[in-house]
């Protein structure tokens, strides 16, 4: 009902009867019409009521203006008004009933909307995440016909070899004792590159699906070198080359695959033998703060600068049939170059032309677990960067991807971690941020992928706030099976205080406990209760640390500690089933829960 | 009668120009394809084989320049290569090429087709 209407021409109705002299008056004839006009700006429920002022007024004229008023009058007026105030209200409620039913078919066609905006954007993540694959698919199948083709190519030539000469010595019988030889020597020669051959495809193959079995351990790089070294020897005498090593006193032990690495050592200097004609080669390794570099370095005749990376592909060869060398498969260099990543080493060569060459890899000292610790403090700089969203809930999804796009970053959602690895892999993201909570498995595939590449993981755990849009819930983590420094660590992240109040929210008991345990023994006064609502009823606490629950639970229990008053800015820390010191966390500090996501970008942005 | 072998694989050169010494013929090598049409044009061979992928010239471009110099047209130009594949076969006839021969190959046969083209009785 117009507020107007109440204030302004309801109460304006009993003078204009008064002064215009009632129902005596000729004026009162544009009554009627003045009240069916107001219904033109107002709704029924105005006329309805003043109708019934009306006939209000003209039942108690009588009594306030005496024998001066006709009563047919009230009779003829006052029936008049209830007739209208009835077909008024009965407007009013056929309004009414109408505007409620149209009210009622657009809420469900909203939430039909909804539901149907949630699906398309589901179905365009999906279709997304098929093309992606679908691409990755077309992309290795190119390549895989395109290894193939290359491979029948470098299987005919020792095949033509073996062939013709087997059939000239069968069909012909006049050949001399030397050229006989000379022929057998070639066949054995050729089949020798053929077995290579077929050894280092499989290599290739083994390598590429990633199912190959890297037996790691502690091993001695100065070892690796010597031994590579010391059989390669021979073959760099008979060319009449030096050869010596370079090594340091003692070096740091690396993890690795020693028959692997044995494997890229001997192909470098083997190399390096084949392509020096004066001079020599020099084997070693340094010792670099994060890693170990080994060297090959020769004095040959050098690559090409733009061949630098081409000599790492499959079947690149640098012209051997021109300078008369033996024919190499193509794929040594490939494979070391794949053995070496999958160390997560690097794999380079500088050269200069006519001078020599030097091939350098890396591998790192530190194991990796202590690598990925580095790799996660590794800050998002890169504004306009590429941030994969990992979160299987689609409202949640978008509404990261809102805030994140909005805040200048590209993104890409995966709804699962499946996609999300096979994003990665293909787009390679700047950082991978995600809200989801459950499944520890499929989180160590992630974590390896990231160590791989290189792609920071962030974690968040986002509520959507009615008011103030999405916001920041949480500000630390604790990964399950529990660790005293980690959960010491945690809370110290958060509460920069010895002693305090901690509030443990959980329902199961062992784990409040084990908590409990924990924090008791560094001080902390702590209270264990079974649900968010229970929290009001302790103390003032200076930390929530809440157990873990299922996830939409705990969205719940969130959702009901950030809207209530006493515990809004009151920092709370998660506990999780997947390990979290693997990734990083995106938390507020201390008290500053309620920055919405510009907190998280910024976050993102810190340097560790 | 001159056969000019042009591969930049020495094995091949070495069991060609073999069976065909053997077989009475004269017989020439270039490792690449310039080398082959510098001795195209001085031989003037009656046969030529081909390989498609050689350093400096490929074998494409070589037989696109045998065929387009008119004192060679009395040469009859034999692909000999690895890459058996449909598109190459194409391209080489459409090059000039009058016989696409894919390896491995086997001596015998290419002799009675060296035979046959030099319009000899097969023994």
């Amino acid at each position: 009902m117009n507020k107007v209407f109440f204030y302004f021409v309801l109460p304006g109705l009993i003078p204009a009867v008064f002064l215009t002299g009632g129902v005596e008056s000729p004026l009162r004839l544009i009554y009627f019409p003045a009240i069916l006009l107001l219904t033109r700006f107002f709704d029924p429920n105005s006329l309805l009521l003043s109708s019934l002022t009306f006939c209000a007024l003209y039942a108690i004229l009588p009594l306030i203006v005496g024998d001066e008023y006709p009563f047919y009058a009230v009779g003829e007026n006052v029936p008049a008004f209830l007739v209208m105030a009835l077909a008024s209200g009965y407007l009013s409620g056929v309004i009414k009933g109408e505007e409620d039913s149209v009210r009622k078919t657009s809420d469900t066609y909203h939430g039909l909307t909804n539901a149907l905006n949630l699906n398309i954007t589901n179905l365009q993540s999906q279709i997304d995440s098929m093309m992606e694959r679908y691409e990755r698919l077309k992309e290795l199948d190119v390549n895989k016909t395109h290894f193939l083709s290359s491979i029948s190519h470098e299987i005919r030539s020792p095949l033509s070899s073996i062939r013709s000469f087997s059939e000239i010595l069968l069909n012909y019988s006049d050949i001399d004792d030397d050229t006989r030889k000379e022929f057998l020597g070639i066949i054995n020669e050729e089949s020798e590159r053929l077995t290579q051959l077929t050894n280092e495809i499989l290599d290739v193959v083994r390598l590429d699906s990633g199912r190959t079995q890297w037996h790691m351990d502690n091993v001695d790089v100065g070892e690796v070198i010597q031994t590579g070294v010391k059989t390669i020897l021979p073959l760099a005498k008979n060319k009449g080359l030096l050869m010596e090593t370079n090594l340091p006193g003692n070096l740091t032990l690396v993890k690795g695959d020693r028959n692997r690495l044995l494997q890229v050592m001997l192909n470098l200097l083997s190399n390096a033998v084949k392509f020096t004609s004066r001079g020599g080669i020099t084997a070693g390794a340094e010792e670099m703060p994060e890693e170990i570099r080994v060297f090959v370095r020769d004095t040959g005749e050098g690559i090409y600068p733009e061949e630098k990376e081409k000599v790492f592909e499959e079947f690149y060869r640098i012209g051997d049939e021109l300078a008369g060398r033996a024919k190499g498969s193509g794929l040594g260099l490939s494979i070391c170059k794949k053995i070496i990543e999958g160390h997560r080493g690097r794999i380079w060569v500088e050269s200069q032309l006519g001078k020599g060459s030097t091939f350098y890899f890396t591998l790192y000292k530190k194991s990796i677990a202590a690598r990925e610790d580095a790799m996660a403090t590794r800050g998002v700089d890169l504004v306009g960067g590429q941030i994969m969203i990992l979160e299987d809930d689609t409202a949640m999804r978008r509404i990261l991807r809102e805030n994140l796009e909005a805040m200048g970053y590209r993104t890409l959602g995966a709804n699962s971690t499946r996609t999300a690895v096979e994003l990665a892999r293909l787009r390679h993201p700047d950082a991978i941020i995600t809200g989801y909570l459950e499944g520890e498995e499929q989180f160590s595939e992630i974590r390896t992928l990231s160590s791989v590449l290189g792609i920071p993981v962030y974690m968040v755990s986002v509520i959507n706030d009615e008011k103030s849009g999405p916001q920041v819930a949480v500000n630390g983590y604790i990964s399950k099976p529990f660790d005293k420094d980690q959960i010491e660590k945690a809370i110290r992240a958060v509460l920069n205080r010895d002693s305090g109040r901690i509030t443990i929210i959980s329902n199961k008991p062992d784990e409040a406990r084990d908590l409990q345990l924990f924090m008791g023994s560094k001080g902390y006064e702590t209270s264990i209760v079974p649900d968010a609502d229970s929290v009001g009823s302790t103390r003032p606490v200076h930390l929530i640390v809440v157990g873990s629950f299922p996830k939409d639970d705990l969205y719940a229990v969130l959702t009901t500690l950030r809207t209530s008053g006493s515990t809004v800015y009151i920092p709370i820390v998660l506990t999780l089933n997947i390990l979290v010191r693997d990734m990083r966390c995106i938390g507020l500090g201390t008290t500053q829960y309620g920055g919405g996501l510009e907190k998280m970008v910024e976050m993102l942005r810190e340097k560790g | 009668m001159t056969i000019l072998v042009v591969d930049d694989e020495p094995f091949i050169q070495r069991s060609l120009s073999f069976v065909f010494k053997k077989e009475g013929y004269e017989v020439e090598v270039a490792r690449d394809g310039e080398e082959g049409l510098r001795k195209a044009r001085s031989l003037k061979p009656r046969i030529i084989f081909l390989d498609l992928m050689m350093p400096k010239m490929n074998g494409f471009n070589t037989c696109r320049a045998i065929k387009a110099d008119p004192e060679l047209k009395d040469s009859y130009v034999i692909i000999l290569t690895a890459k058996g594949q449909e598109i190459d076969k194409e391209q080489g006839l459409r090059e000039g090429a009058d016989e696409f021969l894919t390896k491995p190959f086997s001596p015998k046969e290419i002799v009675a087709r060296i035979r046959s083209i030099l319009g000899e009785r097969n023994e």
